[in-house]
């Protein structure tokens, strides 16, 4: 089940992202670059997102369960701390130098040798992380299969 | 005046929002592709399935849809696509999956957390953009 639910969101998501051309990092950068010709045409592509996306979260906390699977995965931490502040730094430093993020840069990998660079060092950026930072306490794991709490 | 194409941004938000949701409702997932891969290289068995056929659906999906060449049109040194691919890696990891968690905020109505780690990650994304652009670049479009 979760093979073909994967593959079709999988799908989705990848097409939309190159029909709205967030595969394309010049795109990204004239959105980013505020003090250039700036092109705001990224943000129609959150308000599309968000418009379809919050009335399933609203329904989906109102009913409390999941169709296919039995627990929520999601990192327990939800508290601002030093640890998202500078992990969100990192990213925007990445994400504003070149205008690629993972979902789009996975996405152009496929045809643009420039994106498949970036998303292999993003790769190995991770693995460098987790492989440093094991036995860490504050960098422990991520806690998954928590239980569903509707909210 | 920027020509302001915005119908393709749009539909292309709708079908992200759709796949966001589907991953929801069923797997109970945010869609959240560098946690999902970030979940398999961490070893973490839990959806090991969805780890591996969500990039591989993206990437066909975009693959089919996305234009036989890219242009390169001021392309960056591979050098720096390296770096910054390093700092979003260590970055997102560093953030406990910055994605799925900002979700877990919004979930909680935390909009002041939202606001505070999206604002965090836009407001560095656009100095680097711009400092890099203008002053780096030479004001290169």
């Amino acid at each position: 089940m979760s093979f073909l639910i994967g593959l079709l969101s999988g799908l989705l998501f990848g097409t939309g992202l190159v029909v709205a051309q967030m595969t394309d990092p010049a795109r990204v950068l004239g959105f980013l670059d505020v003090l250039g010709r700036w092109d705001p045409r990224l943000a129609f592509v959150m308000v599309g997102a968000i418009t379809v996306h919050a009335p399933f979260v609203a329904w989906f906390k109102r009913r409390g369960k999941l169709i296919a699977a039995v627990q929520l995965d999601l990192p327990n931490e939800s508290r601002i701390n030093r640890q998202l502040v500078s992990g969100a730094v990192l990213f925007g430093l990445g994400w504003g130098l070149v205008g690629y993020c993972p979902g789009p840069a996975i996405v152009a990998a496929v045809s643009s040798r420039l994106a498949t660079v970036f998303t292999l060092s993003m790769l190995v950026g991770m693995w460098l992380f987790d492989r440093l930072m094991a036995g860490h306490g504050r960098h422990s794991k991520l806690q998954s299969g928590e239980p569903l709490e509707p909210a | 005046m920027f020509p302001v194409d915005i119908t393709s941004s749009l539909l292309g938000g709708v079908m992200i929002g759709l796949s966001a949701t589907v991953l929801l409702v069923t797997l109970g997932r945010v869609a959240g592709i560098s946690g999902i891969v970030g979940s398999l290289i961490a070893g973490n068995k839990f959806g090991t399935e969805l780890a591996t056929r969500f990039p591989d659906g993206s990437a066909r999906g975009g693959g089919f849809v996305m234009p036989h060449e890219v242009p390169n049109v001021g392309a960056p040194r591979i050098m720096t696509l390296v770096v910054a691919g390093l700092l979003v890696g260590i970055g997102d990891k560093n953030g406990q999956r910055l994605h799925e968690r900002t979700w877990r905020m919004r979930n909680q109505s935390r909009v002041d957390s939202i606001a505070s780690s999206h604002g965090y990650l836009m407001a560095s994304a656009m100095l680097v953009a711009a400092f890099s652009r203008h002053f780096v670049l030479g004001g290169r479009p």
